[in-house]
């Protein structure tokens, strides 16, 4: 299954990850390893959910990934009074024609900035996720395919989540990873007092990459090699998560596949053809924690996802990696 | 116990070596038949053979040659055929399968695509069809059948490899990193029960498709239908031809190979020493006899299946139907043997006969490349022969003396004077006249005499030697030898032989065939061997032609010290080499040869054979039950409940074992394993990590302070070696970088630092 055909050239997709990474960090500041995994979620075609404060840089990130790769982006706030049509787009008759006319909504993009999407309503949030999932859109019989690269970043606020809708886990499912950005570093924050712009639009770079070397990239990432024993390896953490007492369900075949793919793709942003274990640990934690629920509910979000991170960190501890 | 069972398949890379690997086999087999063909150059094929065994066993290294060899090779190769084909004329089968066996080892030598593999299968099917046609051998049947298996696997192979979604070329990188073991373990895995039952259809079919052709070929006179295969590939042993030099019986003698089998009739009194005779020579010309143009005059021509034969003189021909049947191998003579006198000859299709009256032989018209059979009845073993009308009016007459390096004029000297001619000139005359007078006082001897006096005289001045050297001079070369005291062979003792008597005015004449032979213990024939290869005379009296040897150690005249003796007593030959013939007879026999009755005998033997061992299969069951049931019924004392006892718990304890056993066994089998370069780079990984985590750190990330004990510089050396463990351990094994030099640098590197 894994018929590597044409060599891949990792080193050269290293080196144009590495330039994106550099022109990222010019503006997300100490901020690295975020930076790192959401070059993964690209590069693997992945959705991110990030659930942090406001005010910590999420929206800066989207644009500037989106202005960095040559890609367009699009930013809707999420409220309970959004609909569907808000965000898919509608059918408005023209009059000069006479027909109904397909007005495209602001889903038509690459980089979707989703901003607290558990404020809104679960039919508006199903309404994006099934498009995440098919990257395809059905209006009036009509199929729209969405744009490419398509990635969605979709933002929560873990704290005031009074009145809100939060996420079903099997919506949880279809993003790839979930990030938080937490603070900055004391000295990091002291540069972007120095230097850093309040409002994103301010911030002016130019692509680094194109937009169809990010295609071409997203195409290698099924082509990198896994080996049997890491298969095995992946498969282990999963399994183990389902035995897990504390947690309702374990992760899920999907979950798995998930796992696999991000692997994948941190092999080549690490500029190798195959997966090692080390891929494997590197994305563990945010590929599968988002997946996972706990028994006995907490009030506290933040304290929640503690708690499983947890659970997953011992059981990565637990299963010895594959040599 | 539920086992899973996991579908292995073998990846692109394992494909191409498995096709190399039986593209390899099936060269060899292709070649192999090529050694039952007289080429030669067993050279050059002993040596393509170890090259393309070497090739099968270490494909690594043809990897190795340069692409530009093989550039350069074609242009070499191209001349040399040219030239092998111009200094071979006017043979043409030998340098065609020269090229065919350079262009293979080149096929199967070279990394090969879709084309070269149809290339080396039609080659390959070229050599094995030749060499079955040409030599109509039984190891034909394992050829063709051994052929067609892999010749199917290899092309099934092609198929895959060419459907496989892979659409790049397979590089020769993929046995740098080739190891038997594993590869092996690969191929029994892939080995379930859906393989196995396909390859075994394909197998049956290939067989009913093999045995079919195998049955009908031999139906077929391929080689009369296809003028091209009568280029005589075989080398046509000159000494049974109608011009013998002296020396040619010899070279026959130097091959072991079996030239005739006879079928014997049961109940049959053979001589001690059987003489097959074959060809006769009467006329001594220029050192050497020949059969003359004028003893060829009263031949008949005919084409038919069988001749009646009979000689003058009518013989008390006894057991009526007793049926000779001969096997002469293709390619030694047009003459066929034969052991006396018999009532009728029979073939197995028409055939171009030529009889010589005079000579009372029988011939085909062509030589015949492969087997010949024939069959006669009322065969009467002989050591004389009734002449015919022509020949009686010899009597006493004298020796004609005539200058006999000249070609003698048709017309002059007439078959019979023909084997009474002597060279001329004194010196030679001399040298005769005294051997003749010291052999026969000048008196004129009986023939019983005579023979046996001159036997005595050559005996008592030469020795027998396959090795013989000839005294220079002038005069006749045989008279010189007789002048000498050198040793000889047969043909030089019975060419001495000739020369003496027709001086001493009986016309002689000299026969070469076979001596003796071997009796094959294992299915009851004789086998003649073209060692068994001779010369000796006839020497006409009264209306006879006598045989005699006069070769020492074999010396006898008309079969007077010939001791008749039972087929059942004669000393039989059972080495395994003898076994080996009998296998060739059995297959002459019953199915080359095609005879309704023997087939339908052994089918019959076959019914009646399995219906006994079934019947004693059965009585043997029955035995057992009987005897259960008597040591039940006899009374139980406390010997035999102990023994029964002790019986009991043996049997148990051995079936647990066995049970145990197959369990072990099943598990050891249905063990995950791993390529060995994994494992070898598993181990170092473990090496690395165990004792310098540092380095597994600093792989994952770069940031990360790493303690002093690798300093800088040595810390791009450790990563380098540690990504390619990585590579060996979990990348994909097209992309593998030469494991042994990987694995070199690391052992070297971790002893070091510690």
């Amino acid at each position: 299954m894994n018929e590597t055909a044409k060599l891949i050239p990792a080193p050269k997709v290293k080196n144009s990850l590495d330039r994106l990474k550099e022109n990222i960090g010019k503006f997300i500041k100490g901020k690295d390893e975020v930076i790192d995994k959401v070059i993964i979620c690209l590069v693997a075609s992945g959705h991110i959910l990030i659930e942090d404060l406001p005010g910590l840089g999420k929206t800066t990130l989207a644009y500037c990934l989106a202005r960095s790769i040559d890609c367009e982006f699009t930013r809707i706030q999420f409220t309970s009074d959004l609909l569907p049509t808000d965000v898919i787009g509608v059918s408005i008759y023209d009059d000069s024609i006479k027909e109904f006319v397909f007005k495209r909504g602001p889903l038509f993009t690459n980089i979707l900035l989703a901003d607290e999407i558990n404020r809104t309503t679960p039919k508006t949030q199903s309404a994006l996720l099934e498009v995440m999932d098919r990257a395809k859109v059905s209006v009036e019989g009509q199929t729209y395919s969405i744009a490419h690269p398509f990635m969605v970043f979709a933002t929560q606020n873990p704290v005031d989540y009074e009145g809100t809708f939060p996420l079903p886990e099997s919506q949880m499912d279809r993003f790839l990873m979930r990030l938080q950005m937490g603070y900055p570093s004391f000295d990091k924050e002291l540069e972007v007092m120095n230097s850093g712009f309040l409002k994103y639009d301010s911030i002016q770079t130019d692509p680094v990459i194109t937009r169809s070397e990010i295609l071409e990239m997203q195409n290698f990432v099924h082509q990198i090699f896994v080996e049997e024993s890491i298969l095995n390896y992946i498969l282990k953490i999963v399994t183990a998560t389902r035995e897990v007492k504390e947690l309702r369900a374990g992760v899920s075949t999907r979950g798995a596949l998930s796992l696999k793919i991000a692997a994948q793709a941190a092999a080549l942003v690490d500029g190798r053809s195959f997966v090692v274990p080390e891929d494997v640990l590197k994305v563990a934690l945010p590929t599968l924690s988002h997946r996972l629920g706990l028994i006995r509910q907490t009030s506290d979000l933040l304290e929640e996802r503690r708690i499983t991170d947890g659970i997953l960190e011992n059981i990565l501890e637990e299963i010895p990696m594959p040599t | 116990m539920s086992e899973e069972i996991k579908r292995a398949q073998l990846n692109f890379e394992e494909l191409i070596q498995l096709k190399w690997i039986i593209g390899g086999i099936l060269a060899l087999v292709s070649i192999w038949s090529l050694f039952f063909l007289d080429l030669n150059s067993d050279a050059l094929l002993i040596i393509t053979y170890v090259i393309i065994i070497g090739a099968v066993i270490f494909p690594s290294i043809p990897c190795k040659i340069p692409d530009i060899a093989w550039k350069i090779i074609t242009p070499v190769l191209i001349i040399f055929i040219c030239f092998d084909f111009i200094f071979s004329r006017p043979d043409i089968i030998s340098p065609l399968v020269r090229m065919i066996l350079l262009i293979t080892l080149i096929r199967s030598l070279q990394f090969r695509k879709r084309r070269e593999d149809l290339q080396l299968i039609l080659l390959c099917l070229f050599m094995v069809i030749v060499s079955g046609v040409l030599t109509l051998s039984l190891s034909f049947a394992i050829q063709i059948t051994v052929f067609m298996v892999c010749a199917m696997a290899y092309l099934f192979i092609i198929n895959l490899t060419a459907y496989s979604d892979r659409n790049v070329e397979p590089s020769k990188s993929i046995w740098i990193n080739f190891k038997w073991g594993w590869f092996l373990s690969r191929i029994w895995k892939v080995f379930n029960v859906k393989v196995i039952g396909f390859a075994t259809t394909l197998f049956l079919g290939v067989m009913i498709f093999s045995s079919i052709i195998f049955f009908i070929m031999p139906r077929f006179q391929l080689n009369q239908a296809i003028p091209f295969l009568n280029l005589a590939n075989q080398k046509t042993l000159s000494g049974f031809s109608e011009n013998v030099k002296f020396g040619d019986v010899v070279d026959i003698i130097l091959d072991n190979s079996v030239a005739l089998r006879v079928d014997v009739p049961k109940n049959t009194k053979l001589p001690k020493i059987p003489y097959w005779r074959m060809i006769v020579l009467d006329e001594y010309r220029n050192g050497s006899f020949q059969m003359s143009p004028s003893a060829k005059t009263k031949n008949s021509v005919f084409s038919d299946i069988s001749f009646p034969y009979q000689n003058e003189e009518k013989h008390s021909l006894n057991n009526a139907d007793a049926k000779w049947t001969f096997y002469l191998e293709g390619g030694i003579s047009r003459y066929l043997p034969s052991i006396g006198p018999y009532e009728k000859i029979r073939f197995q299709t028409k055939q171009d006969l030529e009889f010589n009256y005079y000579l009372q032989l029988l011939s085909v018209k062509n030589i015949s490349n492969n087997v010949l059979f024939y069959q006669t009845t009322n065969m009467q073993p002989a050591s004389k022969l009734f002449a015919t009308f022509e020949e009686r009016s010899l009597k006493m007459m004298a020796p004609i003396f005539i200058d006999i390096t000249k070609k003698i004029k048709p017309g002059v000297i007439k078959y019979p004077q023909t084997t009474l001619v002597l060279p001329d000139g004194d010196e030679n005359t001399a040298t005769l006249k005294r051997i003749v007078s010291e052999i026969s006082n000048g008196e004129k001897l009986p023939i019983i005499e005579f023979c046996s006096r001159t036997i005595e005289y050559l005996e008592k001045n030469h020795t027998y030697s396959l090795k013989s050297s000839k005294p220079t001079g002038s005069t006749d070369i045989l008279v010189r030898w007789l002048d000498s005291k050198n040793s000889g062979h047969c043909e030089l003792f019975a060419g001495g032989f000739s020369l003496i008597a027709r001086y001493a005015g009986y016309p002689t004449r000299l026969v070469a065939g076979y001596k003796g032979g071997n009796w094959n213990g294992f299915e009851n024939y004789y086998m003649i061997r073209n060692s068994n290869a001779h010369a000796w005379c006839e020497i006409y009296d009264d209306g006879i032609w006598y045989r005699v040897d006069p070769t020492p150690g074999s010396s006898n005249f008309s079969g007077l010290e010939n001791v008749m003796a039972h087929t059942n007593n004669i000393v039989s030959d059972k080495t395994w080499r003898a076994y080996l013939d009998s296998l060739k007879i059995l297959w002459y026999r019953r199915i080359v040869n095609f005879d309704e009755e023997q087939q339908t005998e052994l089918a019959g033997n076959l019914k009646k054979k399995s219906a006994t061992y079934i019947a004693l299969i059965k009585e043997k069951i029955q035995a057992k039950i009987d005897q259960l049931k008597l040591w039940i019924k006899s009374p139980w004392g406390n010997q035999k409940i102990i023994s029964t006892l002790y019986n009991a718990m043996i049997m148990s304890i051995g079936t647990i074992l066995i049970i145990l056993l197959l369990k072990i066994f099943r598990k050891i089998i249905s063990k995950e394993s791993i390529h060995p370069i994994r494992k070898k780079a598993g181990k170092f990984i473990q090496q690395i990590r165990s004792r310098k985590p540092e380095i597994s750190d600093a792989f994952l990330n770069k940031q990360t302070k790493f303690n002093s004990t690798v300093s800088v510089q040595d810390l791009e050396e450790w990563l380098n070696i540690y990504k390619n463990l990585l590579n060996l351990r979990f990348g994909n094994s097209t992309n593998w970088p030469d494991s042994k030099v990987v694995f070199r640098s690391a052992k070297i590197l971790i002893g070091k630092r510690n």
